[in-house]
């Protein structure tokens, strides 16, 4: 086996020009700065296949991103472009796997700034031309996949929510006509509570009312005996699922903190998020409602809580001198329109399919990663070879 | 050449005396200021006498050497001159002045007779100019400054030269015809080299001017101003008495008089000069320096027993501070009417971080007269502590209808401090409903030495004032709610928890929406397809592998 080359051999190595807050968010173009996710900019000094590296970040994780196109780069982000006889996805790949031993090869003196030299020296591989092409047709057509299912997802969830609002916010929910009953000239009445005009004869609850919350535990207290445990959810798994830093709890916790996938969670302090669970069978902990009702179907109160959700943001925010939460007089205080029952089982007769399908992708999409690292190091170090 | 303004003469004329201090080793000195600060009243109060007489006896306005021809005037008529003069002038003789003076300057044993001379100044002006203690001792006007120059005669004497040559200079005649603002900053501009941080305990002398300027618009409206008279305004915690200029310049200096009382040296003698310069100098005998949690000193003047009762209180109190030695005498029965919510414990971890604040809003509850009206810098945090003393207070303010408004303003507002604060307003003239102003979101951020500071414009201080004194509902901004409104929502003062919700969404006609939908179909038909085949890929790139 020849000696591995370089990434001063198989790429051109530039840098951007731009300050961090160039960044302006309404902006045309992606603008790559160290951060996890590129920003927005108006203005763009690249058009090309590029492989952006974030050249400084406190914890050592160096970002490493893929785009085609036009964009702009923060001075500390290196852009790459493959030398003739180089495949830049390759080198994409390459790239990932040697950042993560860099990463774990500096721990305790954490590497804070990716200089020049550090990069340019960097082994990338020894595959062929042809071997490079075929590698990174395997895990480019993975990590399509995983892309494609988060923006199916992106388009269901805006698909649902539009037409729940439609429904119930605005209340052009199909009249006995089968026409839209607001515009039609459905009655509506002025309701002091919600003070807001809704349709004649519906009534109101509370956010209370309409569901229950189970708190989750403070998991610390039921550690895992043997090998058998569940994963914690905390807010951390909410927004990036499960990691290998996932704490762990025994399995024999109360039923009511056990999540299933499907189930409704609502953190409620810090970070405020409502969201569906997909991850997996987990354990709650604190600081998390599990959110369910045995009258509503579930899209009922998802979308009265993910409606609320920047009013309740908008209010931590306030409170914030003194804690960044909500307290449940909140939820009780916070009134919403209930549609009679059997319209609500209509709606989530539409929307429930589009739930199972973000259901599904999105446990494809945590297989598909499971695959994609693992076959990561095994195609780079040549272990497994594509024929 | 243009002449410099009277704002930048009399700024370089500190300047200048801070730099003599410099030269003879008292910069950054514990005495300092107490030279700066009685050297400018020195010629305060002689240019305040020289403007008074000339303008009683035109004869002197006109005479090239005034202090000459007044001298030279019959003893009658000095005498007369000198009954004339008004109760807040200081009685001054020739020889005193600072010509006078300045003629001397380089005879020997020059510092100790300019120490003499101010001595007797401040003895023969005694009875006006004196601040009290809270054991009833008064604070001469002066010290005999000299003496904080360590070194030899020599030195002292050339100390008191350099003084003499910047304090002649020029004449501060024109001054006595400025506005309050002109005073404001001038103030602001001296004293700041001594506004700071000096071992945590005090932190700020001076409360910003839009704190100031908001309560002083909103305790006396532009409407109510030239109505409000006799009335009395009080500071617990006076510092340099920002606040208590600008609420007695908003009702008129001559229709008001000054209460204060601060535990600090620094601040009665800052405040002493500030009510000078402010032509308050009737109300110098009400400054008291001392605890005003330990030994509140202005008492009813018929009832000794009970706490004298003010029209106007304004402050901004400490927050925080050890008052570890002193916590206990305060759980007295005695006490237990003034402090009726209860006295907040000192935290064992941190002795130093003792709620303060909260013995200072009960004793201004109980200070103010019916009818009167306050106005209290209080930590954002007071306004929704979901329990304790914090509650207890705003429970009675809002149980009596004592509560006015809250606002809420932006933070780092103090360049100091990075805890929010917001201003409480209270009126015992029971008021139907509350105003909440959240003014978090504005202001301009800078920089400030290290610190982050937000700066208010003129006009964002007039929305706040305008939208309080007309008591206006303004979305996401403020809110007008009722007593009972606030008890169920456990008494929090916090504008946010009222705002109406608002569910952001598009409004859509049928067409609309059926585009939207549409467009979400179509990219979805093309999304499912790619799917397919990228699933085909996956599959298929997956045969291809094989264990070398």
């Amino acid at each position: 086996m020849s000696s591995p080359y370089t990434l001063e051999e198989a790429c051109e190595i530039r840098t951007g020009k731009l300050d961090a807050n160039e960044a302006n968010l309404g902006g045309r173009y992606p603008f790559f700065t160290c951060s996890s996710e590129p920003s927005r900019i108006d203005h763009f000094a690249f058009d090309q296949s590029a492989v952006l590296v974030a050249g400084n970040n406190a914890q050592g994780n160096f970002h490493v991103q893929r785009y085609i196109g036009k964009f702009n780069a923060y001075q500390r982000t290196y852009v790459l472009s493959a030398k003739p006889g180089f495949e830049l996805d390759y080198v994409f790949y390459a790239l990932k796997l040697a950042l993560r031993s860099l990463k774990e090869q500096a721990q305790g003196s954490q590497t804070k700034f990716l200089t020049m030299p550090l990069l340019t020296s960097l082994p990338v591989g020894t595959h062929s031309s042809s071997d490079q092409t075929k590698i990174s047709a395997v895990l480019s057509a993975l990590d399509a996949k995983i892309d494609l299912n988060n923006r199916i997802n992106a388009e269901l969830e805006s698909l649902a929510k539009t037409i729940y609002d439609y429904w119930f916010v605005q209340f052009d929910f199909p009249d006995a006509n089968g026409r839209p009953f607001k515009t039609s000239g459905g009655k509506m009445a002025y309701n002091p509570t919600l003070k807001r005009e809704i349709p004649a004869g519906w009534e109101f609850g509370s956010l209370w009312s309409i569901a229950q919350y189970t708190n989750g535990l403070a998991m610390q207290k039921y550690r895992p005996q043997g090998d058998d445990y569940l994963p914690v959810i905390k807010i951390k798994e909410m927004s990036d699922g499960f990691s290998p830093d996932t704490e762990r709890a025994s399995p024999s916790i109360p039923s009511k903190v056990i999540v299933e996938d499907g189930d409704v969670l609502f953190s409620w302090s810090a970070t405020l998020a409502v969201q569906i669970w997909s991850c997996g069978r987990g354990a709650l902990n604190q600081h998390i409602f599990k959110v369910t009702s045995k009258k509503y179907p579930r899209s009922f109160f998802y979308f009265e809580l993910l409606n609320y959700l920047d009013h309740f943001k908008m209010m931590a925010e306030k409170r914030k001198t003194t804690m960044g939460h909500i307290t449940l007089d909140h939820l009780r205080q916070s009134f919403v329109v209930t549609p009679p029952l059997p319209l609500i089982q209509r709606l989530e007769q539409i929307v429930l399919p589009m739930f199972d399908q973000q259901l599904g992708l999105n446990q494809q999409t945590l297989e598909l990663i499971k695959l994609r690292d693992w076959l990561l190091p095994l195609l780079m170090n040549g272990q497994v070879q594509v024929r | 050449m243009t002449q410099p303004s009277y704002q930048q003469q009399s700024r370089d004329l500190i300047d200048g005396l801070k730099s003599v201090c410099a030269h003879h080793g008292l910069g950054n000195d514990g005495n300092e200021y107490k030279i700066i600060v009685q050297v400018f009243l020195y010629k305060l109060l002689c240019d305040k006498f020289a403007w008074e007489m000339k303008r009683l006896e035109s004869n002197l306005a006109e005479s090239e050497d005034w202090i000459a021809a007044w001298h030279k005037l019959p003893e009658s008529e000095r005498d007369l001159l000198e009954l004339q003069l008004g109760p807040d002038v200081p009685r001054l003789q020739p020889e005193q002045l600072i010509p006078s003076l300045f003629n001397r300057q380089s005879e020997p044993g020059f510092a100790r007779l300019f120490d003499d001379k101010l001595i007797e100044i401040a003895a023969a002006n005694h009875d006006i100019f004196a601040v009290r203690t809270e054991d009833g001792e008064k604070v001469p006007l002066f010290d005999r400054l000299s003496e904080y120059v360590t070194s030899g005669a020599d030195k002292r004497d050339a100390f008191c030269r350099a003084m003499m040559n910047k304090l002649a200079a020029f004449s501060f005649e024109h001054l006595f015809s400025q506005k309050y603002d002109f005073y404001a900053a001038l103030f602001e501009y001296l004293i700041k080299d001594y506004n700071k941080d000096n071992g945590g305990k005090y932190a700020e002398y001076y409360t910003p001017h839009a704190v100031a300027t908001v309560m002083a618009e909103i305790l006396v409206p532009q409407a109510q101003r030239g109505t409000v008279q006799n009335v009395t305004c009080y500071d617990p915690a006076s510092g340099s008495g920002s606040l208590l200029m600008a609420v007695a310049h908003a009702i008129g200096e001559d229709r008001c008089s000054i209460w204060a009382q601060d535990v600090s040296q620094k601040s009665s003698s800052l405040l002493r000069l500030n009510l000078v310069l402010n032509k308050l100098v009737h109300s110098i005998p009400n400054i008291v320096q001392g605890n005003t949690i330990l030994h509140p000193f202005h008492k009813d003047a018929h009832a000794p027993s009970k706490l004298q009762k003010f029209d106007y209180i304004v402050s901004n109190p400490p927050f925080k501070m050890d008052f570890s030695d002193f916590r206990d005498d305060l759980d007295s029965d005695a006490n237990m009417w003034r402090f009726f919510a209860g006295i907040p414990k000192v935290p064992t971890k941190a002795k130093d971080k003792m709620a303060i604040y909260l013995l200072f809003i009960q004793h201004i509850i109980h200070s103010l007269k019916e009818g009167g009206k306050a106005a209290v810098v209080v930590p954002t945090g007071f306004i929704t502590a979901a329990n304790g003393i914090e509650k207890t207070i705003r429970q009675k303010l809002v149980d009596e209808k004592w509560i006015a408004g809250v606002v809420s303003m932006p933070s780092n507002i103090f360049a100091t401090t990075g805890t929010n604060v917001s201003i409480l307003f209270i009126d015992k003239a029971s008021r139907d409903s509350v105003v909440l102003i959240d003014a978090s979101g504005l202001g301009t951020k800078v920089k400030e030495g290290k610190n982050q500071k937000t700066l208010l414009s003129g006009e964002e201080e007039q929305r706040i004032v305008t939208t309080f004194n007309a008591r206006e509902a303004v979305e996401d901004f403020s809110v007008v709610v009722g007593h009972e409104a606030i008890k169920a929502k456990n008494y929090s003062l916090s504008a946010g928890q009222y705002f109406d919700v608002k569910i952001e969404y598009l409004d859509l006609t049928p067409e609309e929406f059926a585009a939207k939908v549409g467009g979400h179909k179509e990219r979805l038909a093309a999304m499912f397809k790619q799917s397919h085949e990228l699933e085909k890929k996956v599959q298929g790139s997956l045969g291809e592998l094989h264990l070398v």
